[in-house]
């Protein structure tokens, strides 16, 4: 049952925990660019039917939005506790606040389970018969909400199960957490599914709330 | 680092994060059209920029890992420039 930190073909742990963050962040910038394409579908089809997407915007629930901001955001924050009190080889601090962000996590796939069931019954998927609008551009804007918000949750799926493997790993003492970097890249990956969801979220909740 | 002041550092980052979502919501209610949206996406940009440079440490971070980070984010800058190139260059429906 080896937790050692050092690998192959790493001569130190400085390296290897570079080698870690540079690694993650090629991965990221890989991400930002897939979740790009959408935001710039997103932006043409806004920029071309305006009144169709402030339209279709007023239907989407703001509450639970809002809520699951506010849930990710705190995400951020524990997460951060989480990576720091690695750094700082703090043990139970770091799988308090690694707990912390698993919970939030969940609370976060939870409401969105919630209202997608809620815009379901209330008929708001692009191909439905009963849909709420006939402007062009609303059922554009349904259609990007639902595909960039389910990608993002499947993104925030992998980083709650890596969350979880890390914790039950810590718990086990079979993860070199403190020396490795690991925690550290877990962190840069939940945090970018964060930074994604602080630019989905004024996109697509907050679109028409003036008129 | 104690562990008190990880969690105050944290929570003082988070608050700050909040606060500003908060803006960005009371913002939409008031603000019509385009300032709308540069408003919101101004306060998403910062939030970003809190999130990148003090949360995911890239501040401490070597010179090949924030040139990894750039990289992303001017790619991206290309696709939405030549995507809206694109789409303001087109010749409209006969």
């Amino acid at each position: 049952m080896s937790t050692g930190a050092l690998h192959e073909p790493f001569e130190d742990l400085g390296r290897q925990r570079d080698a870690a963050e540079f690694g993650m962040w090629v991965f990221l910038a890989s991400e930002v660019v897939f979740f790009g394409a959408m935001f710039a579908g997103y932006a043409v089809y806004r920029h071309q039917r305006p009144e169709g997407f402030a339209v279709a915007g007023q239907h989407v629930d703001l509450v639970l939005g809002s809520i699951n901001t506010i849930l990710l955001l705190t995400s951020s924050g524990t997460m951060s506790v989480a990576a720091w009190s690695a750094r700082a080889n703090l043990r139970q601090p770091t799988m308090i606040a690694l707990a912390a962000t698993l919970l939030l996590g969940l609370g976060f796939l939870g409401v969105k389970a919630l209202e997608y069931q809620q815009d379901l019954h209330e008929h708001l998927w692009p191909g439905d018969p009963m849909f709420p609008s006939d402007l062009p551009g609303a059922r554009s804007f349904f259609a990007f909400y639902w595909l960039m918000t389910s990608v993002h949750a499947i993104h925030l799926s992998i980083g709650i199960a890596a969350v979880s493997i890390t914790l039950v790993r810590m718990r086990l003492r079979r993860a070199a957490w403190h020396r490795s970097g690991l925690l550290h890249a877990l962190a840069l990956y939940w945090h970018l599914v964060d930074v994604i969801w602080i630019f989905l979220f004024p996109l697509l909740y907050l679109v028409g709330r003036s008129a | 680092m104690k562990a008190n002041e990880i969690v105050r550092r944290a929570a003082a980052w988070t608050l700050a994060l909040l606060g500003m979502f908060a803006v960005s919501v009371a913002a939409a209610h008031w603000l019509h059209g385009g300032p709308a949206l540069v408003v919101a996406m101004a306060i998403a940009t910062t939030q970003a920029a809190f999130v990148i440079i003090v949360l995911m440490d890239q501040r401490r971070a070597p010179a090949a890992t924030r040139f990894a980070a750039a990289a992303g984010f001017i790619w991206l800058l290309l696709l939405l420039a030549l995507t809206f190139a694109d789409v303001a260059t087109r010749a409209p429906a006969s």
